[in-house]
């Protein structure tokens, strides 16, 4: 399959089933691990483009989570062509809202776009007693914790939640994010965190810079 | 007086009836998700069907749980008594817990306790509100009450208050540490009673949230109980986000909030027939650039209006609206989207006009300057109940024959006609000339509200409460604001 740019123009649409379409009789045809590369190639440009739609307002985060789990779902249609590279989880993170604090949407859009860059999400829901972000960590093994708060209060309950991590000697294991509407520098600091942000995306782009 | 409903201006007879009957089939067919045991017992002992924690509510219990709304009810402040309800005067009151300021001189920063009293004062001194509350809550100032920071900020309310009081205090484990959720909103509520030495008359209704969509959360339950069995009346909030929350067609949202906070009604209905309850929805679009909620959008006074088009056809009084922005500063945009939000109830017969000044950044800022401008603004919207008279005598066709064409009104002393339906502006807002000395006159409008603040906060003075009343609130308030 010489022409990629159905494949590509498909991705970038978000056209699901047409992708599915397309891959499905690319692997029918017995192709070489290196088509195969091609067609992955392929696929991220439909990516970039995604990207470049989003840009410019066209597309919205929903989109972009989509696109994620479009593309894992494209992998793993080409992964008996792939070869040997087997995908791996790009990391592991436990997030929740922290206790005291009910909201959750802006935890849910991390999680997703989390979840579609490839990382292993443990999401603990929300009101998250301190100890319950400790118990999972430690029964996942997760490098990282991310917490989510809404309210002026959430930014006690995420002190509060380092603090226990220190006391059960295991802030030196994970690295923490915050988010929602109320985190500042300041709260980061206050709270001991490693960082913070107010903007799913860039949120990905910090955890990712601690997995490399 | 208004002659109709800006509602049916969007919403038909059937429009209305299919909306109903899909709130039907969400209470058949889905069913609403109580987190509470004790809720989900009153539900099955009056029949409902229950399975796990999701309650399905047939035609019938709605209809009976329905029948017992009071359709208004009387709130009884320190100073004066208020209406509330389908029928009566549209009742104005300000912002609730926004936790940034933007200052007077245009820096932003946190609310603090001393903003607050300030908040306070004008509310206090204000002929546009009915109704004191909270404007900002869990605000800095309140670490070292000699209780606890709930109590503290209600006992603050108090203090300030001479008009009837409305309390948003969501109760949690930082500001209440003695016990539950429940114990904490009733003794909130408990404290506001002994204050004012009254047990019987509804002295503070409350609010709080339902978790859309389709959700009760437990801890909302646990409010919900604590004001229903304090016997006061209860705000049931919806706050949905269309994608997020709530479906993305408006219609879609306005059938989950409605079967949302009808589920709460039947439940408060049920334990406490009688009980007073508003219905207080919020919800908006999603702006999906931002993923925030868009409380200035036109579809914003399209949602309300479906919501208070359901409360008109339930009968339930209806709290949504408000002069809501989504911008962070005091600028043609929040005018604009302010108005937008006011208007919205102030057209129809919608009871509470909430959120209704100094409110930007949807939720999130509070503004000292907006929220005299929006005074103002609210003072239009009352103009506008006010609405058109029309009567023979008022078609003026005697005083038309008098002067004649092309002859001149201006004779004699102002006449009645005149002052009855003209509203003249408060110094806030410039009607002067444009010239060089009408610009020099009327200065900016920034200064033009600082002066009217300013003069407000020296003019008000705390209610004349007895020693027993300071001791009770004193037990709570910290240092800084005792007698
Ligand atoms: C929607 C909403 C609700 C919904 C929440 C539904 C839900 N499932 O979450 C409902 C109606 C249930 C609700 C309830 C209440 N609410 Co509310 N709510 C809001 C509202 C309007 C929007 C919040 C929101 O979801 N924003 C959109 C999301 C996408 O933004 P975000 O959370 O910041 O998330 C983004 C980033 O921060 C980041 N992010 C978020 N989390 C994380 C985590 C990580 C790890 C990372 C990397 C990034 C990240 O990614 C997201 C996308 O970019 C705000 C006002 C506002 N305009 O902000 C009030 C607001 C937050 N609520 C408020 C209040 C008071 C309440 C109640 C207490 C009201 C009551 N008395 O019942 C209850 C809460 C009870 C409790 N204990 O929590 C106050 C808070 C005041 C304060 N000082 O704390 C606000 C400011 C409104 C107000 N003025 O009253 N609310």
């Amino acid at each position: 399959m010489a022409d990629w740019t159905k494949l590509t123009q498909a991705v970038g649409e978000l056209e699901e089933e047409r992708v599915i379409e397309i891959l499905k009789e690319f692997v029918a045809g017995n192709p070489s691990e290196a088509e195969a590369g091609e067609a992955v190639a392929a696929c991220q440009k439909g990516m970039a483009s995604v990207g470049e739609l989003f840009e410019t307002g066209d597309y919205f985060v929903g989109d972009l989570i989509f696109a994620g789990e479009l593309l894992t779902e494209a992998i793993d249609i080409l992964k008996p062509v792939l070869g040997s590279g087997e995908t791996k989880k790009a990391g592991s993170m436990v997030i929740g809202t922290v206790h005291g604090d009910l909201h959750d949407i802006g935890k849910n859009i991390f999680k997703s776009m989390a979840e579609a860059a490839g990382f292993e999400v443990y999401d603990l829901g929300i009101d998250t007693p301190t100890q319950a972000f400790i118990d999972k960590v430690k029964e996942v093994n997760a490098q990282i914790v991310g917490m989510s708060g809404v309210l002026t209060l959430a930014l006690e309950s995420m002190k509060d939640t380092v603090e226990q991590f220190k006391e059960a000697g295991l802030r030196d294991d994970v690295k923490v994010i915050i988010g929602g509407n109320p985190v500042t520098k300041e709260a980061c600091e206050h709270i001991g965190a490693d960082a913070f942000t107010t903007n799913a995306a860039e949120g990905v782009k910090i955890i990712q810079s601690w997995t490399v | 007086m208004l002659k109709g409903n800006m509602f049916t201006t969007f919403y038909s007879k059937d429009d209305i009836e299919l909306i109903h009957e899909s709130v039907l089939r969400v209470f058949e067919e889905i069913g609403i998700k109580i987190e509470d045991e004790e809720a989900l017992d009153i539900f099955r002992k009056h029949g409902a069907r229950v399975e796990g924690d999701l309650v399905f509510i047939s035609k019938e219990l709605l209809d009976k749980a329905l029948s017992t709304v009071p359709k208004s009810f009387e709130l009884v402040g320190l100073e004066n008594k208020l209406e509330i309800g389908i029928g009566k005067d549209l009742v104005v009151a300000p912002t609730n817990g926004c936790p940034y300021l933007e200052d007077w001189d245009g820096t932003y920063r946190g609310v603090n306790s001393d903003d607050l009293e300030n908040f306070y004062k004008i509310i206090n001194t204000s002929d546009v509100y009915g109704i004191s509350s909270m404007v900002s809550a869990d605000i800095p100032g309140f670490e070292d009450s000699p209780t606890e920071s709930a109590l503290a900020q209600m006992a603050m309310l108090a203090k300030y208050s001479k008009k009837p009081v409305y309390n948003i205090l969501g109760v949690t484990p930082h500001n209440y540490k003695r016990g539950s959720a429940k114990e904490g909103a009733r003794e909130c509520i408990q404290l506001i009673k002994k204050y004012m030495d009254n047990f019987d008359d509804y002295v503070c209704y409350s609010g709080m949230c339902v978790l859309p969509p389709l959700t009760v959360g437990g801890d909302a339950i646990e409010h919900y109980m604590a004001f229903a069995e304090e016997k006061q009346p209860i705000t049931i909030t919806t706050c949905s986000m269309t994608n997020m929350t709530a479906p993305p067609s408006l219609m879609g949202s306005i059938v989950a909030d409605f079967a949302n906070m009808l589920a709460v009604g039947v439940l408060i209905q049920l334990k406490e027939p009688g009980l007073p309850i508003i219905f207080s929805p919020f919800s908006s679009i999603t702006d999906m650039r931002e993923v925030r909620l868009m409380t200035g959008a036109p579809e914003f006074l399209m949602m309300c209006l479906g919501h208070i088009a359901m409360g008109d056809y339930y009968q339930i009084p209806i709290r949504c609206g408000g002069a809501l922005a989504d911008g962070f500063t005091y600028d043609y945009q929040a005018g604009v989207e302010s108005t937008l939000g006011a208007l919205t109830i102030t057209l129809t017969n919608g009871c509470i006009l909430p959120h209704a000044s100094g409110d930007l950044s949807n939720f999130n800022l509070l503004s000292f300057p907006k929220f005299m401008m929006d005074e103002e603004m609210l003072r239009y919207m009352k103009r506008l109940r006010q609405g058109v008279m029309i009567s023979e005598e008022k078609a003026s066709i005697d005083l038309l024959k008098k002067v004649g064409p092309r002859g001149n009104f201006l004779q004699g002393r102002t006449p009645k006609d005149y002052r009855e339906e003209t509203y003249l502006t408060s110094p806030v807002f410039n009607r002067g000339t444009c010239n060089e000395q009408g610009r020099a006159a009327a200065g900016d409008i920034l200064t033009r509200a600082k002066a009217v603040y300013d003069e407000r906060i020296a003019s008000y003075q705390l209610p004349d409460v007895t020693k027993k009343q300071k001791d009770i609130l004193n037990a709570h308030l910290p240092k800084k604001y005792q007698y």
